[in-house]
């Protein structure tokens, strides 16, 4: 999976913004505008403009943060699961 | 023999090259004179300049013109490497064109650029350039009105038809000393020291062509309500009202990068609140707080 290229990731405070532009229909644009933990922000950051797994992200977490396995994997599933509904993953 | 005419807007010289300058200049009338530099900068060039009469061809690609936002005008755009297109027209009239060879200060056209005709779409021109330019300098266009008292300035953000202009108006009815910098057409430069408000030769409802600037003290969302109270927005608001309140760049060239880039800088350096409002003093009285307020931190 990759996020959509024009992808911008960006610390804001103590948390993260993202920012994408999509084409639509007739050739508009539209842009999400959305609010990330530091976390994820730093996650994501990680892998902006390429190709990655789900594992990597989780992998992420585990190394970098005291969490166990499983609130990992939650994590990085409603983290992917809210990019897909946003149309910001492809893939 | 051909003569620049030169103008800079939020800091940037730009110039029109003309064979009649005395029509091109009434052409471009009341709105770019403020902005009009009389002499030559010693040792500046233009960032970019305007030539009219080209024997420009068409491009062998096909520039298939699509209604823009600018009402009765079609426009196409079309990159390729080392050169972009533009072109725009009336309604369904033949279209001029427009061509910008990179690293090449001139955009060359086919506006004879002393028709009287031509104004609206060479202003629009200009603007479309000028937009582009000034994001590589760190300069973001705003659709905003903008008040300013004494060197300091609230930009008024919203949707068409929220009230900008009318609350803009109202500021220079209650507070006394109250002026209009723009009205929905101002350039925010953000430099290390100071992120400042600046005018342009375009305006919205309120026609106001003032070469003036100011510091930017916040930014108000103003949104017609029932009764007046002042709203904290989280970041994530903040954000999409500075994108909404912006022409954001194509997202597949290199600029879109720099815009983004720019309205993070902005985003992490000017407040920004909503303000539920009515069109009443009431209303102006809760806006100055915040000026008053921000001016003090």
């Amino acid at each position: 999976m990759k996020l959509i290229d024009t992808t911008f990731i960006h610390p804001v405070g103590d948390k993260y913004m993202m920012v994408a532009t999509r084409r639509q229909e007739g050739n508009r644009t539209e842009s999400i505008v959305l609010s990330l933990s530091a976390t994820a922000g730093q996650c994501l950051s990680r892998v902006l403009g390429r190709d990655f797994e789900r594992t990597e992200l989780v992998g992420y977490l585990l190394e970098h943060y005291q969490v166990s396995p499983e609130v990992a994997e939650r994590d990085i599933s409603e983290l992917i699961a809210r990019l897909r509904h946003e149309g910001i993953l492809i893939q | 023999m051909n003569t620049e005419l030169r103008y800079r807007v939020a800091g940037c010289l730009f110039s029109l090259i003309s064979s009649r300058p005395e029509a091109t200049r009434a052409l471009l009338a009341d709105s770019f004179s403020p902005f009009e530099v009389i002499e030559q900068p010693q040792g500046e060039e233009a960032v970019f300049s305007i030539l009219g009469d080209t024997s420009l061809s068409p491009p062998e690609v096909d520039l298939i013109l699509r209604p823009s936002p600018i009402a009765g005008v079609r426009t196409a755009q079309h990159e390729a490497p080392g050169v972009s297109w533009m072109a725009v027209a009336y309604g369904m009239e033949s279209p001029y064109y427009i061509r910008r060879l990179r690293g090449s200060r001139y955009v060359e056209t086919t506006f004879t650029l002393t028709d009287p005709r031509e104004r609206y779409l060479i202003s629009k021109v200009i603007w479309r350039t000028l937009i582009d330019h000034l994001t590589a300098r760190k300069v973001v266009h705003l659709h905003a009105s903008v008040v300013e008292l004494h060197g300091r300035a609230l930009l008024l953000l919203g949707v068409s038809g929220a009230g900008k202009s009318t609350h803009a108006r109202l500021w220079q009815t209650y507070i006394p000393g109250a002026t209009l910098i723009n009205d929905d057409e101002a350039f925010v430069s953000i430099a290390p020291g100071a992120i400042r408000v600046h005018g342009s030769p375009w305006s919205g409802k309120t026609p106001c062509y003032r070469n003036a600037s100011a510091d930017v003290v916040a930014m108000i969302h103003i949104q017609q309500a029932e009764s007046n109270r002042i709203v904290t927005l989280d970041d994530q608001e903040r954000m999409a009202m500075l994108i909404l309140s912006t022409i954001t760049p194509d997202e597949r060239g290199t600029l879109y990068p720099l815009h983004m880039s720019n309205l993070f800088s902005l985003l992490a350096r000017t407040p920004i609140y909503r303000l539920e409002c009515r069109a009443d003093e009431e209303a102006v009285r809760l806006s100055k707080q915040i000026l008053d307020q921000e001016s003090q931190r």
